[in-house]
């Protein structure tokens, strides 16, 4: 019974999606030729390319899932591993929580105020790549933990019977073990890095020209989607267009870090 | 001399005592049981003595002490590292660890002691060896969850020793593997128990029947779970004092009489002879086809065939030529020219032994031969290697007919020198039969 639902379901999920990148390279074909990718806009961004914020893009996002990833990583390597009182473990919980829980705009109006305002960042790449991540590193460190705590506490107790003490343990062979596990939270938080703009509205800023250094200022894809939806007039086209190449670029991650996950389990 | 001591050991969890007040000391080298009913906490009381319990962690407590010589172990003289360098610990189900089969040995030198790469890399050639993974695998840069069970085991075996405890404590070394796999590790507990203390958690009264010196039976009660008797094995296997313990033997028995207190030899072989006919124990053992390898296949092969060939007739009361039946001894040689006859002195050692010779003319071993035969034993290490290079998919049925040492073929041609290696020979077919013969009763 359960069945026929089940596949109904799944079909029109993936009607939807498929539906909805047809649609976006349908209306902002017009817009897209070879140089595309690398020129700049113009018009404010009625028409040209994209090529200034698909660095920005790159840079952002790139820099800003390694941060999370290098504050995520220890500090769920330490929940999991380390022997800690209950006490603490639930507060860790619960900031992590509150962290995947805080709605991305807020995470952008604190970056805003703190990187850029009392750091004195301004609007900047750098406020930008430390906003995203802060925004993804509790995301991450979430997931990090769920993996963590799926490898079998079999190989723990081995190692500790051997005498290795639990962070040379979690290292050597925890982390190796859960890798491709690990690599999902990390293709989720650079999947939401691309198609986040709240957070960077305020803190990266719209600026579209090609940063020469990380304290310029410089949007994103997504940022440049909405500011050519709300702020300029008869940028519909050229928005569809950005659209459909951010949908292709966070349908690649995707199913790249899919595809490196699926052949690390099959070698299991 | 190793001694470890539990001096009114008590352990709970959350609520629920598990072990009350254990008093135990033993000594070693040897190897002792610990034996009891499933649940009893006897693999809690092996995890507690390396600290893989600790008090105050995840709701257990502890109370009363361990000493290992005389010192300790909760003490602060012994860090972990130290102690799981003095204690090893093998779990029940071995977990390779990421990487090789060299990989899984060098780890816990590599993080817990300061050695040199090439001291570390010898330590762990050493334990390999000493477990026969060396000349099993084709390389030791293995993988090492491609390995079997009996080979993870053994594996799980080799990382422990080579850190060279002196103690070493099982949680049911053998209990997930097939009889020649455990046969395998039955053999590497009795060589390693010649210079280390190995304590033994089993369920299974024959495992300790057969390897153990020393017994110690456990059983709860409403306080938790305390030494019912304890001794020599030999003693308390065979006549225990306190009511539990006889029906736990009895009942591991699965009714067999136990064997009589004779010297080892007779003892193996009455048993064998009481428990065979008309069981279907007896019966596994007749589906098998066994394969005896030397060099020339005119002498210790030979032998070795036509007395495996006898004993089983015998314990089977079957005519001589008990070819119906799926049993089968066959022997080959490593570098044999063909059709040559058995040699003098082992026509004559065999009728030193009443066993009638048969009819034989020495064969090449080939990989038809090799196909055939359940389980294949080698005279020396140097043919266990040869044949494990010549037919690498036959390794894991192949084994050295001695655990502890090379049958060497007599210098001279004199039949009284021979004699005493046919004897030999003898003597671990037999035992090799009645380790076969045990097994059944565990499955």
């Amino acid at each position: 019974m359960i069945k026929i639902p089940g596949i109904v379901a799944t079909l029109l999920l993936t009607a939807l999606v498929v539906w909805m990148g047809c649609d976006l390279f349908y209306r902002g074909a017009a817009g897209l030729h070879i140089g595309y990718f690398f020129e700049t806009p113009r018009n404010l961004g009625r028409s040209g390319g994209i090529g200034p914020m698909l660095a920005n893009t790159g840079i952002i996002v790139g820099l800003g899932t390694l941060l999370a990833a290098l504050v995520s990583l220890p500090l769920a390597v330490a929940y999991t591993e380390l022997p800690a009182p209950r006490g603490l473990c639930k507060i860790v919980r619960s900031a992590l929580d509150i962290g995947v829980g805080v709605p991305r705009i807020v995470w952008g109006l604190f970056g805003g105020a703190f990187f850029g305002g009392y750091c004195g960042f301004g609007f900047s790449l750098l406020s930008g790549i430390l906003t995203l991540a802060c925004l993804l590193a509790p995301i991450m460190t979430t997931g990090f933990i769920a993996s963590l705590e799926m490898v079998e506490n079999d190989v723990r107790e081995q190692c500790a019977a051997l005498g290795v003490d639990s962070w040379k343990t979690a290292w050597r062979q925890v982390v190796p073990l859960a890798l491709p596990g690990l690599t999902a939270p990390l293709a989720l938080a650079a999947g939401r890095g691309c198609g986040d703009a709240a957070a960077l509205l305020f803190t990266a800023g719209v600026a579209m020209q090609m940063p020469s250094s990380l304290f310029d200022s410089g949007a994103t894809l997504s940022v440049f989607v909405f500011h050519l939806l709300a702020t300029v007039p008869g940028g519909q086209n050229a928005a569809y267009s950005a659209a459909a190449i951010l949908f292709a670029i966070t349908l690649v991650i995707q199913l790249g870090i899919t595809t490196l996950t699926r052949e690390e389990r099959f070698a299991q | 001399m190793i001694t470890l001591s539990y001096r009114n050991f008590r352990l709970s969890v959350g609520k629920t005592q598990i072990l009350d007040g254990i008093d135990l000391d033993v000594v070693g080298p040897g190897v002792i049981a610990l034996l009891g009913p499933s649940g009893v906490g006897k693999s809690s009381l092996l995890r507690a003595t390396q600290r893989l319990i600790e008090h105050g962690r995840d709701g257990w407590t502890c109370s009363g002490d361990v000493l290992f010589n005389g010192e300790t172990v909760f003490g602060p003289a012994f860090s972990k590292q130290q102690l799981a360098r003095r204690i090893g610990f093998i779990h029940q189900k071995p977990r390779m660890l990421a990487g090789s089969v060299l990989a899984n040995v060098e780890f816990a030198l590599k993080h817990t002691t300061t050695l040199k790469r090439n001291a570390i890399r010898r330590l762990a050639e050493e334990a390999l060896e000493q477990v026969g993974l060396t000349w099993e695998l084709a390389t030791l840069e293995l993988a090492a969850w491609k390995l079997s069970g009996g080979q993870a085991q053994r594996l799980a075996i080799a990382r422990a020793i080579a850190l060279q405890p002196d103690v070493l404590l099982m949680d049911e070394p053998t209990s997930a593997l097939d009889p020649l796999k455990r046969q395998q590790v039955e053999e590497i507990i009795r060589v390693q128990a010649s210079t280390r203390l190995i304590v033994i958690v089993t369920h299974e009264v024959h495992l300790a029947e057969r390897l153990a010196d020393f017994a110690a039976f456990m059983f709860r009660q409403r306080g938790g779970a305390r030494i019912f008797e304890a001794g020599p094995a030999a003693k308390v296997l065979r006549d225990p004092a306190e009511i539990a313990v006889q029906e736990f033997v009895r009942t591991g028995r699965a009714g067999r009489e136990p064997a009589p207190a004779s010297g080892p030899d007779s003892a193996a072989a009455d048993n064998l002879e009481s428990a065979v006919p008309g069981s279907h124990f007896g019966l596994r053992l007749l589906q098998r086809v066994y394969l005896f390898v030397c060099g020339e296949n005119t002498s210790r092969s030979p032998v070795a065939q036509a007395i495996c060939n006898s004993e089983v007739a015998r314990l089977l009361k079957l005519p001589p030529d008990g070819g119906k039946l799926k049993f089968e001894a066959l022997s080959a040689g490593l570098s044999a020219s063909a059709g040559r006859p058995m040699s003098a002195k082992a026509i004559s050692a065999l009728r030193e032994l009443r066993c009638a010779p048969q009819p034989h003319v020495s064969r090449q071993i080939t990989p038809d031969l090799v196909d055939r035969a359940d389980a294949i034993y080698c005279m020396t290490d140097e043919q266990c290697r040869d044949l494990a290079v010549r037919f690498p998919a036959a390794t894991w049925k192949l084994q050295r007919l001695d655990p502890l040492g090379n049958v060497e073929d007599s210098r001279s041609s004199e039949p009284a020198d021979f004699l005493r290696v046919a004897t030999r020979i003898r003597d671990l077919v037999r035992w090799r039969l009645e380790s076969q013969f045990r097994f059944p009763l565990a499955d």
